[in-house]
């Protein structure tokens, strides 16, 4: 028989480690729930939980996503779907080595315009984006070819995408990007193309979005929900020993396992070291169960059906669920 | 279980009854007195019930909604923002003002399942979404070689693939022209490289409405949003429906005229004027209302243009197939000249429009006003008396530039009842809804007359969600969740073919990915989605 649920690394039934879960999230001063990998209705399920426990919630890639929303919402931004991107763009530049290479083919919607595909990268990033910048807004400055040739390439563009990944350059490359992005605009379109973060942070960030109005790292002590980039960042509560019980959903075990006691919704593939306190096994979204994912090729949140559904290993939603209602049991009970 | 109300004054245009008497409901219908005594009894002497209400035009849901929510965090960081609240909220607040259904009226077929999977965690309230078409590309190609049946196929896919009511169609060819670097897009302005006028998209789509049998008739966001002087193009619109019906929506965004020292004036009374002599038109209002709010539009071209009145200063513009979006943050102040011309704009075609059957009272939300300001709207419609105490506060040379002052127009209940529930119902195709009748949803508002005439509308005494009560005085009493609502008129499968190769080419991936599969929303097993009837 499957074994469900583990405590202290013996195991128990799953009714049991949801029991436990309540009563160690009941007991807990300052709990937190993180995300790995997760679903949108496990993050769901995750933020009914955190009110419930008047919790915080974070996801385990929220500070690179965090770092460019903030570019959007301190001074705004012109993005574009990859899809658009790939049917329509004529003028492709990728910024530093983490985003892949762009289909080179003329796009589908404007074939005679071609497309030309260049990127930019290297030690002085910074640096050279400041120039193609400076060069873009008509600035006379001294500059190599190559990067004139690159703003030329640009500004000569019917429909260019920049296409970044946060997750490996700083927010302020971001920023200066969508300034360019924004000055282009005054003649021609030119459009960001950020790539979204591993472990669903897109699609995270979307539900915790519809269900409290704000992005992770949102708590519910005392009450409304409440948004702190900094002060909710779940590895640094963790590191700074603010939390006392954490709640984790994901693939594997967290880097911070073994130093905050530690309820686990992980599959049975995850390596259990060190033990959590508590560990209750759940289904791998899109394999074991359906999930709705944000797919990068899309841009957009999908369906993904479980490729091999498993009745027996319920999804962390139902898990969650099932935390949070017996959550509620005991506060009637008190 | 059998209830009974009784006691209350009973307003139910859709079958002329007005007066004080009984409505009995048995589980979640309204049935015809059973000659039994209730289970359950509510007496409710002085107080009005009217059929639930029903919202035809609010942005609650969808990606560009959640946009609104994380550009603004500040607004929203320990207090509720209402203009884009999170869903608890909406249904929540809808639901006490004695709504019962809301239709997010803009999304787009690639993005329809995030709007599906939001409503789906909204409680309380039913609701629908209208799928956006006539900026995108195969729309253009089918109009273009003259493939009309083709076109309704595609139409009936796409509605299909996205679980929607209708079709909206949101400054046609405007996003494409965008795209193009167009600056701007007028009806008769065509589509750079699609050969296709903006006049001749929305006829195609009133074809493809027609031909599918949808109840709801196009649903259009006209060219030229917000500009002095687009009073023209809302005349040329109505003419250019021919006599075919069209829904006009947010007219008073369409209401400009270029009069006076600051060439901007309202022009409501010749847009009423047109609307009162076409019958086949169908308007909402989109009023102003003053205060912070975000517009939420997938107009991308206005959107971009009006992203320098950012308040505050920032903004998000999303070019996406289709038609993409702008939020744009914008605080409509009292004193502004502009924004109380705008104001006053939108209470002029309320009061000019003769026919309550075709106007329809929405604020565009979030994009006039949150929808949390519709009980303070709905005073400002019963009441000159407060509306003359509104236009002494806002400035006098915006007053000069409407008409205003002079209307002595007040809404009476049974107009409030046709507007807000049984036009509602009658526009979307909902037989079973917005009346009193036997076999009506039992989805009923029961509200407690009293002097501050806002305050009665924004906690209904008593509201009902298929038969259960959900709210008394603003406050839950039972947790519900509704359901959404589609049209599923049927297509020639070979359109699948043909989108399957478009797809490929064009995006790389399946149109399949886009679909809405019932088990992305469903709850607790039940289907999501019930099927509206198509007419024949």
């Amino acid at each position: 028989m499957m074994v469900e649920a583990l405590i202290a690394g013996a195991p128990v039934a799953r009714a049991q480690a949801v029991a436990a879960a309540g009563r160690l999230l009941d007991a807990s001063a300052n709990p937190l729930i993180v995300a790995g990998m997760m679903d949108c209705g496990a993050a769901e399920a995750a933020l009914d939980l955190a009110r419930a426990a008047r919790a915080s919630f974070d996801h385990e890639n929220a500070a690179a996503a965090l770092a460019e929303l903030d570019v959007m919402r301190q001074a705004g931004w012109l993005v574009a779907t990859p899809l658009e991107a790939r049917a329509l763009a004529d003028c492709v530049l990728l910024v530093g080595s983490a985003v892949a290479d762009f289909l080179s083919t003329p796009p589908p919607l404007a074939p005679a315009r071609g497309r030309k595909v260049m990127r930019l990268a290297g030690d002085d990033l910074m640096a050279r984006l400041g120039l193609l910048r400076a060069l873009i807004g008509g600035r006379a400055i001294a500059a190599d070819p190559a990067l004139a040739a690159l703003a030329a390439a640009l500004r000569a563009a019917h429909f260019a995408v920049v296409h970044w990944s946060a997750e490996e350059i700083p927010p302020l490359a971001i920023e200066m990007l969508c300034g360019m992005i924004e000055d282009l605009n005054e003649t021609t379109r030119c459009f960001g193309l950020p790539q979204p973060g591993a472990n669903n942070v897109a699609g995270v960030t979307q539900a915790c979005a519809w269900k409290t109005g704000l992005p992770p790292r949102v708590t519910f002590a005392p009450d409304q929900a409440r948004h702190d980039p900094w002060r909710l960042d779940a590895a640094r509560m963790v590191a700074g020993g603010e939390a006392d019980v954490a709640l984790w959903i994901g693939a594997e075990l967290p880097s911070w396992a073994g130093r905050v006691r530690l309820i686990s919704l992980v599959p049975a593939t995850a390596a259990l070291a060190p033990m959590p306190e508590i560990v209750i096994f759940t289904g791998r979204p899109g394999i074991d169960h359906h999930a709705i994912l944000h797919d990068p090729a899309l841009g957009a949140l999908a369906f993904k059906r479980a490729a091999t559904p498993s009745a027996e290993i319920p999804p962390a939603a139902a898990s969650l669920a099932a935390i949070t209602a017996a959550l509620a049991g005991e506060m009637v009970s008190c | 279980m059998l209830t009974l109300i009784t006691g209350g004054r009973v307003i139910d245009p859709a079958h002329g009854r007005d007066g004080t008497g009984e409505v009995w409901v048995e589980d979640d219908r309204v049935i015809a007195p059973p000659g039994r005594a209730p289970d359950r009894r509510f007496d409710v002497p002085g107080c009005i019930v009217l059929a639930g209400g029903i919202d035809i035009h609010s942005h609650i849901a969808g990606a560009n909604v959640n946009t609104a929510r994380l550009l603004l965090p500040e607004l929203h960081d320990g207090a509720m923002f209402a203009s884009a609240p999170p869903g608890e909220l909406i249904g929540h607040l809808f639901a006490a003002m004695g709504y019962t259904m809301v239709v997010e009226p803009a999304i787009s077929p690639h993005v329809a399942l995030q709007a599906q999977r939001e409503l789906a965690a909204i409680p309380f309230i039913d609701k629908a979404i209208l799928g956006v078409l006539g900026n995108d590309d195969l729309c253009f190609r089918l109009i273009r070689a003259g493939e009309t049946t083709a076109l309704a196929d595609y139409a009936a896919r796409m509605l299909a693939g996205s679980g929607a009511l209708g079709i909206k169609t949101i400054n046609p060819g405007g996003a494409a022209a965008f795209r193009e670097n167009a600056r701007s897009f007028s009806l008769d302005d065509e589509v750079p490289r699609a050969g296709l006028s903006s006049r001749a998209l929305i006829r195609a789509l009133q074809g493809v409405v027609t031909a599918l049998g949808i109840p709801h008739p196009l649903h259009l966001h006209c060219n030229n949003l917000g500009l002095p002087g687009n009073v023209e193009t809302a005349l040329a619109t109505i003419a250019a429906a021919e006599g075919e019906r069209l829904h006009l929506a947010h007219l008073q965004f369409y209401s400009y005229g270029r009069e006076g020292p600051r060439k901007f004036s309202s022009a409501a009374p010749r847009l009423a004027e047109a609307v009162n002599a076409a019958p086949n038109i169908t308007v909402d209002v989109g009023q102003v209302m003053f205060g912070q709010t975000v517009t939420t539009s997938s107009d991308v071209l206005r959107q971009f243009g009006a992203r320098g009145q950012a308040s505050p200063r920032k903004w998000a513009i999303l070019e996406a197939e289709g038609n993409g979006g702008g939020i744009v943050p914008y605080h409509y102040r009292r004193k502004n000249f502009f924004n109380a011309v705008q104001w006053a704009t939108g209470l002029e075609l309320f009061l000019l429009i003769h026919d309550p059957w075709r106007v329809f009272f929405t604020t565009d939300h979030p994009n006039g006003a949150p929808f949390t300001a519709y009980p303070d709207l709905l005073a400002l419609l019963m009441d000159r008396d407060l509306r003359a105490r509104w236009i002494s506060e806002i400035p006098a040379d915006a007053v000069a530039m409407t008409t205003l002052p002079g209307l002595t127009r007040e809404y009476d209940w049974p107009e409030i009842a046709i507007m807000t529930r049984a036009a509602p119902a009658r526009l979307l195709g909902l037989p079973d809804r917005g009346h009193l009748g036997a076999g009506a949803r039992a989805d009923i508002a029961i509200y407690r007359p009293q002097a501050d005439k806002a305050a009665m509308f924004r906690n209904a005494a008593l509201v009902f969600k298929d038969g259960a009560l959900i709210m008394r005085e603003g406050v839950a009493m039972k947790r519900h969740f509704g359901r959404a609502f589609a049209v599923r008129p049927g297509f020639d499968k070979a359109i699948e073919t043909r989108l399957a190769a478009y797809y490929e080419e064009v995006f790389g991936v399946s149109h399949t990915a886009f679909d809405v599969a019932p088990e992305a929303i469903a709850r607790d097993g039940k289907d999501p989605i019930e099927s509206v009837p198509c007419l024949s």
